[in-house]
Parts: structure tokens; sequence; C-alpha cells
């Protein structure tokens, strides 16, 4: 224990010389915005900034760069909330929830609460990243394929009650995501699938440009088509409107220590990250939670998800860190400042830089409280937004968007791919048809392609691999639960409503 | 008729540009990566050098896309000026052979300047029971099909070095793709899979023992590595990296061509950053741009050779 306070102490030294205290203020002032921003996600805002890591400091320009980074994931959920944009695609989440508190004029309680969920699922990673690093890191080698591929199976049915509404247009959505996702090559023989000779889909419709066109340019068109019911709400912006309830309260505590731990999760495993944590936290929460409101503007839909994916922003450091192993390309890029300023990424980083390791994790406590700071007061600033009038706020949204999608690919061609992507989207909202699934379908298919195929690769054809370690025997034992119980409840309700109209029927017949 | 226009038109342009004056206005040099990448980090580290010498502002542009060739097909349609400088890894060579159906074509750009070659070594899982590269080929060749060598995605490096390994040494393997280098190291780590053709960048896994290195395919043994033999020196002729250089669009002038290989030659021959790439493994011999040409020439008869032999599929 005192060798963690030692490096604690260690590394809060680094963290508070004034020049890396400088560059993290700038890095999660910079994130918040550029998180608010619908378009601009966390990749971009890296990529854009990376060249100043050239000449600075290898511990500056970390911490630069990581505050941008979980800086974004705070912000991201400002616009979902307030204009149901999700600002990054693992705050689409966020708007399932937080945009209905905003239309009932909740919007300064959504945000107050999101940024103290963020602050709690932040810290909650930061103190699994000092404490168990290297117990998880461990624990994250013994994910294999077969083990990811159960995992992905219980993920998908757990979610699959996301959706609010009908269940089987839920998994039509999730359907049509995973098919989405099996657009571009294949990752076993290189063949090109779905891709119609387009040279754009060779790598696949990338997640941004589909997040930006299903949520972004959908509800721009939305919005143009139902002028007149905007802006119904009135926002009242004393600071005693943004407080939560007491009730409120008491019903976030629990969605934020499960959102933290399913975050912590999630965010330490390679390949998995805040966007999985928060869609993982918000089924967890509409399961567990005893309210009826899911999709209405339950709080619990907005805190457990936000500190879920804080939580794996702070978490991803670990394997990034003590193994070497970035779980995302935002990782990889951070991963390229060590390269860049000739330390080696691996699993010595720690024990040969503790200076520098100790450094950044501290900044993250020092970023955290920051963007606290930063964020309560900016909750009455955001609320402002919604007075904007429509017609100048969403040229501006969908400039932005273009902007945003321009930046990251380089590529006109890939804003063609978010209208297109937004025309669709549109059509399912038409129909009565939720974007979250799909989303959902988007990110875990193509995953649990890549680990089932691996799986039968490496076992020569073996179906027997799948059950093969305790944690993939646990992950589909629950699912199994989880479906029977599903198939059950279904039943049940299904039984009581024959009985009821059958004893309403016999009694009007005795009448 | 129309090739004539065209001709007509690069003439024009030709004699627009003087090498004299060159250049004259900004340079950009398009990498088809995603910044912060190797490729990236290099084009970065000599952006300040050029930026002196020409007197010109020279920016580096990310193009990322379809497996590099976004950007390589940026430059090969840009005005053949040399204010549009394409530097990138082995993509643009293997693409040529790996995917005949793109609208692009590696003899619309010239190659001008190579930067050097990186070298690949084969790692092995820390428990597998062999040290040798010939015990492990012998039984290779005993077991086909069964020595399972991940890499970082089908027709990315990782896997042509492991074919034409495979092709030399006269085995046949389980290639497990991945997507990225990361995850299939993170096997290699945990034993799920035997080995995989990596970087030198991996040093670092062999220092803390989590991974085994059997053998280079670079002509000389690494300072980092002195222990780790090279496949030539146990008999197996076989040299593999990724190429990094800097293309042109094919109808620049030859005056544009030499300028930008002495600009380029005397930013990355500084003793810093020479140390730099060789710490990296990057062979940083000296090579005339005929040199280059022929060395491209060359890995594309190689990658034709695996096709024709059906170890490599062209999509």
């Amino acid at each position: 224990m005192s060798t963690i306070l030692d490096n604690a102490m260690l590394g809060l030294g680094v963290a508070f010389q004034p020049y890396n205290l400088a560059f993290c203020f700038l890095g999660v002032f910079l994130g918040t915005i550029l998180g608010v921003i619908p378009g601009i996600g966390v990749l971009v805002s890296i990529s854009l900034l990376f060249p100043i890591t050239f000449h600075v400091e290898p511990v500056a320009a970390l911490v630069l760069l990581a505050g941008i980074y979980y800086g974004t994931t705070y912000g991201g959920s400002t616009s979902a909330i307030l204009l149901n944009v999700p600002g990054t695609p693992s705050s689409a989440v966020a708007c399932l929830d937080g945009h209905p508190m905003a239309q009932k004029g909740r919007a300064a309680t959504a945000l107050f609460m999101t940024t103290v969920a963020s602050f709690f699922g932040g810290s909650v990673g930061i103190i699994m990243l000092m404490g168990f690093s290297p117990v998880i890191a461990a624990s994250a080698v013994q994910f294999g394929s077969a083990e990811y591929f159960a995992l992905m199976v219980l993920g998908l049915i757990a979610a699959s009650t996301i959706a609010s509404g009908s269940m089987l247009k839920g998994i039509a959505m999730v359907l049509i995501g995973i098919l989405m996702g099996l657009v571009g090559s294949d990752v076993y023989t290189g063949t090109l699938r779905f891709t119609f000779g387009q040279m754009a889909l060779f790598e696949g419709i990338s997640i941004i440009a589909l997040a930006m066109g299903i949520f972004g340019v959908t509800e721009v068109i939305h919005s143009v088509l139902n002028i007149k019911k905007a802006g119904e709400a009135n926002h009242d912006l004393s600071f005693r409107a943004m407080l939560p309830t007491r009730q409120e309260m008491r019903d976030s505590w629990m969605p934020m220590i499960r959102g933290s731990m399913i975050g912590s999760f999630f965010g330490a495993l390679p390949g998995t990250g805040g966007l999985i944590a928060a869609y993982m936290s918000y089924a967890t929460e509409k399961r567990v939670g005893k309210t009826e409101t899911f999709g209405k503007g339950a709080i619990q839909g907005v805190t457990g998800p936000e500190s879920a994916n804080n939580a794996a922003d702070q978490t991803a450091f670990i394997p990034t860190l003590t193994l070497g192993i970035p779980g995302s390309p935002t990782m990889a890029i951070i991963l390229g400042v060590l390269i860049i300023h000739g330390i080696e990424p691996g699993p010595m980083v720690v024990v040969n830089q503790p200076d520098l390791f100790w450094g950044l994790v501290m900044s993250f406590w020092v970023g955290n409280l920051m963007l606290l700071i930063l964020n309560i007061p900016m909750v009455g600033l955001w609320v402002r937004l919604l007075r904007i009038p429509f017609h100048l706020m969403y040229p501006a949204i969908l400039m932005f968007i273009v902007m945003g999608v321009l930046t990251t690919y380089n590529d006109e061609i890939q804003v063609w791919v978010v209208l297109i992507c937004g025309a669709f989207g549109y059509l399912l909202r038409y129909l009565g048809m939720q974007a979250a699934p799909l989303i959902l379908g988007f990110v875990l298919g193509p995953m649990m392609e890549e680990h089932f195929r691996r799986t039968l690769l490496l076992n020569g054809g073996d179906f027997t691999a799948f059950a093969g370690s305790a944690i993939s025997q646990v992950c589909l034992g629950v699912s199994a639960l989880l479906l029977v119980y599903g198939l059950f409840v279904t039943y049940r309700t299904r039984l009581r409503t024959v009985q009821a109209q059958r004893s309403v029927s016999s009694r009007n017949s005795q009448v | 008729m129309k090739k004539i226009v065209a001709a007509l038109a690069a003439c024009l342009v030709a004699s627009a540009v003087q090498a004299e004056d060159y250049p004259a206005e900004t340079v950009t040099i398009v990498v088809p990566y995603s910044a912060g990448g190797v490729t990236d980090s290099y084009a970065r580290m000599i952006q300040p050098a050029l930026q002196e010498r020409w007197g010109q502002t020279v920016i580096v542009e990310n193009k990322p896309g379809s497996g590099s060739m976004v950007g390589a097909m940026d430059v090969a349609r840009a005005d053949p000026d040399g204010t549009r400088i394409l530097m990138t890894a082995y993509g643009v060579i293997s693409n040529e052979v790996l995917m005949p159906d793109i609208p692009f074509d590696l003899a619309d750009l010239s190659p001008v300047y190579m930067l050097g070659r990186g070298s690949n070594m084969l790692i092995m899982r820390p428990d597998y029971p062999m040290d040798d590269i010939t015990d492990i080929v012998a039984w290779a060749k005993e077991h086909p099909g069964e020595l399972k060598l991940a890499s970082s995605g089908v027709g990315a490096s990782p896997h042509i070095a492991a074919e034409l390994l495979a092709n030399v040494a006269g085995f046949d393997f389980l290639h497990i793709p991945y997507q990225g280098s990361a995850p299939s190291r993170l096997d290699v780590i945990a034993g799920r899979v035997d080995g995989m053709m990596d970087g030198i960048s991996s040093v670092a896994y062999v220092e803390s023992g989590d991974i085994k290195a059997i053998a280079l395919a670079a002509e000389e043994r690494h300072p980092s590595l002195p222990d780790v033999p090279t496949f030539k020196e146990k008999g197996i002729d076989f040299v593999f990296g990724t190429i990094f250089g800097f293309y042109v669009p094919k109808d620049t002038p030859q005056e544009v061509q030499d300028e930008i290989f002495a600009a380029l030659d005397a930013a990355l021959h500084v003793p810093e950053t020479e140390a730099l790439l060789n710490k990296q493994g990057m062979d940083t011999t000296r090579r005339t741009q005929a040199e280059f040409q022929e060395i491209v020439a060359k890995e594309l008869d190689q990658l034709k050779e695996l096709v024709a032999k059906g170890r490599l599929t062209p999509q």
C-alpha cells in the first residue's frame, strides 16, 4: 500500500509541475469544447493536436492528449442531451433518456448529473488504474477469441431490451446494424463484401459517419420538418434548477456504482471500450431499474452509462500502458507519443519510466477535478444554446458534422456516406425504429464474427472450444439464463393477457 | 488522341516548372495513414528540415483510407510539379499486386527516395518448445499447416513476410489474421498462437520475457538484440521489411525529382535522425533513385511469385 502512496506522491509531483498543469488544463478544456461539437470526436481532436507533441516533453504531451481524450467524453453527452445529436459516438446512449429530460425542461439537471456521474466514473476508473493495473492487465490477457465471443453473445442478449417499444423492431435494428457492420473487407480472406466496388467502403462504413448521419443528420431533418414543436420547454437557468431532486439523487447512486464497474471492465479489455460499456450499463439499468420511465427521461438511463464510459476512458490506459497493447485507434495514437520520444511501449514502461506513468495517472485526478469545476458553471451556458434560433442552429450542426468528417478522413466521399446514413436514419425514424440498437449491432456484430471465426480457426473447427474456459462458460451460461428468463416473462405476460381476456369474455357472456 | 493531349499537357506543365525555382509554393507531404502512426511520425520528423531548405511552407497531410490507396491515388492524380509528395510504407507496393481492380496504378507514381527498410523478426510465444529456427522449420515441414502464425491482417507486411519465409524455407503454416499488430501480439504473449513476424519494436517484450525472438529477417544482427541470429546465418535466404519511401506523380520533371531527392537525403542523413531510425530497426543504407526503383520492381516480382504459387490471393 505504501508503495502506491509513494508512487502517487511521485506522480503528483510530476502532475503539479506548472508546465504539466497548463497542458492538463488545455487538454481537458479543448476536449470539452470539441466533445460538445458533433462530428469532431476524440480521434480527430487528438490527430489534429498530435503534431504539437513533437515539440514538448513526453509527459506533457501525454497529459495533453489524454486530457482531450477523457474531456471529449465529458462534453460528448452535452449535445446528446440538448440536441439529441451525440457529440461523440460513445455518447449516443445519452440521447435515449437525456434528451427526453431536456424536452421536459430538465436539461440543466441532466447536464449537472452527467458531470457528477462522469466525475464519479472517472474517479473509479483512476482508482482501478492506480491499484489494480497489473492484476487487470493479467486478466485482460486471459481473454482470447472464445472469451470475447462469449462476452459479445452476452452483450447482445443483455442489450436486446435496450429499445423502448416493440421488441421485434429492436431486434430488426440490431440485425440491420450487424449487416452494416459486415461491409468492407473480410478479416480472414480480404474478400470485399457489400462494397459495390466503391473504394470508400473498402474499410467498411465508419462508426463516426454512421453515428453522425443516423443521429445528427436525422435529427436535423426531423427538426426541420417539425419546426413548430421545437422550443416548447422553458428552461430555468438558476443554480437551484440544476440540482437534482432528492429522489433523483437516490436513484442515481446505484446506477453510477454499477456503471463505473461495467465501464472499468470494458475499458480495460482491448477492443471494447466506452461505447460498449455505456450500452451495457444502460441495458443493466433497464433490467434492474424499477421504473417504467426508461426512454422517457429516466435519470438512471443518464447517470449509469455516463459513469460507465468515463470509467472506461481511464481503465483503457491499463492495457495501453502496462502491456503496450492499445485497445483502440485513439490509444494507438497516444502510444505513438511514446515511440516518437524514443520510449518503446511495452510491459517495461511502468518499471522504467515510473515518473511518466505515475505523473500521467495523477494528472487524471487533476484533469477530472478540472472538468468538474469547468463543467458545472458551463451548464447554464450550454442550456442557453437551446435559445439559439433553429434556423441558425441546425445549419451550424450540419456544418460541424461535415467539418468533423472531413477532418477525420480528409475525403469528401465520407460526407456522402454521412448524408446517406442520415437519409436512412430518417426513414427508420419515420417507421418508428430506434437507432441505438443499430449502433450496438454495428459495433458488436463484426467483433462477434471475427472472434467466432478465429476461435474455430485456432481450434481446427472444434465447437467445444467456445466453452473451453471458465470465463466463456460463465458468459454463455448467463446468456442462456437471460434468454430463458426473457422467454418465460414473455410467455407469462401472454398467458396473463389471455387469461384476463378470457375472464372478461366469460363475464361478458354471463351478462 | 487523348494520350497525345495528355503528353502535350505534361510537357507544358513540365516546362512551366523550373527546377531552380522549385518549390515556388507550399509543398504537401501526403501520408496515407492516420496521424500518430509510424509513417506519419517519420514525415513529421523531416518536415522542419525541408521547410528550412526550401524556404517554403511544408505541410504533412494525412489522407488515410482503403489500406493507403486513397492517399496514393491522390498523389498519382496531382499536378506533376512536385508540390504533392507521397510518403508511404509497403501498402503501395503490395496493393498493386493484391488489389488489381482498384483505379490506381503504381506506374502512375515515380519512386524518388527510399527512406529505409524496416526489419522483421520471427517471434514465438514464451512457452514454445523450440528456440532454433532450423528446428522450427523442420517441425513445420513435418506438420504442414499446423504452425499457427498470426499477422496484423491479410496482405499486411507481417503476413507477406510469413508467406515469403514459408516459400523460401518450404513449409506451410496456418495463417491467423488479426486487425492490427497489437491484438495479434497479445495472442502471441498469451500463447494462443505460436508466433508471428513482427517489427523490431517488439524488442521490449523480448526483454521482459513475454515473447521469444527467434530470427531476424535482416542482413545483420540488431544492436538491441545481439543474441538473435539472422535467417541468413541459419542458411535461410530471407530478408524482408516494409519499405518507407517517397513518391511523386510520374510526369514530374527529373530536375524537380532530383531536388526532392537531394533535400530528403540532406534532411535524413543527420547523425541523430539516422541513429533514431536505426534504433527502430530501420536499415538506412543510402540508395540512389535508380536503386530504389529496382527494389520496388524486385518486390513486385516477389509478390507475383507468391500469387502464382497460390500463397497470396489477389482481391
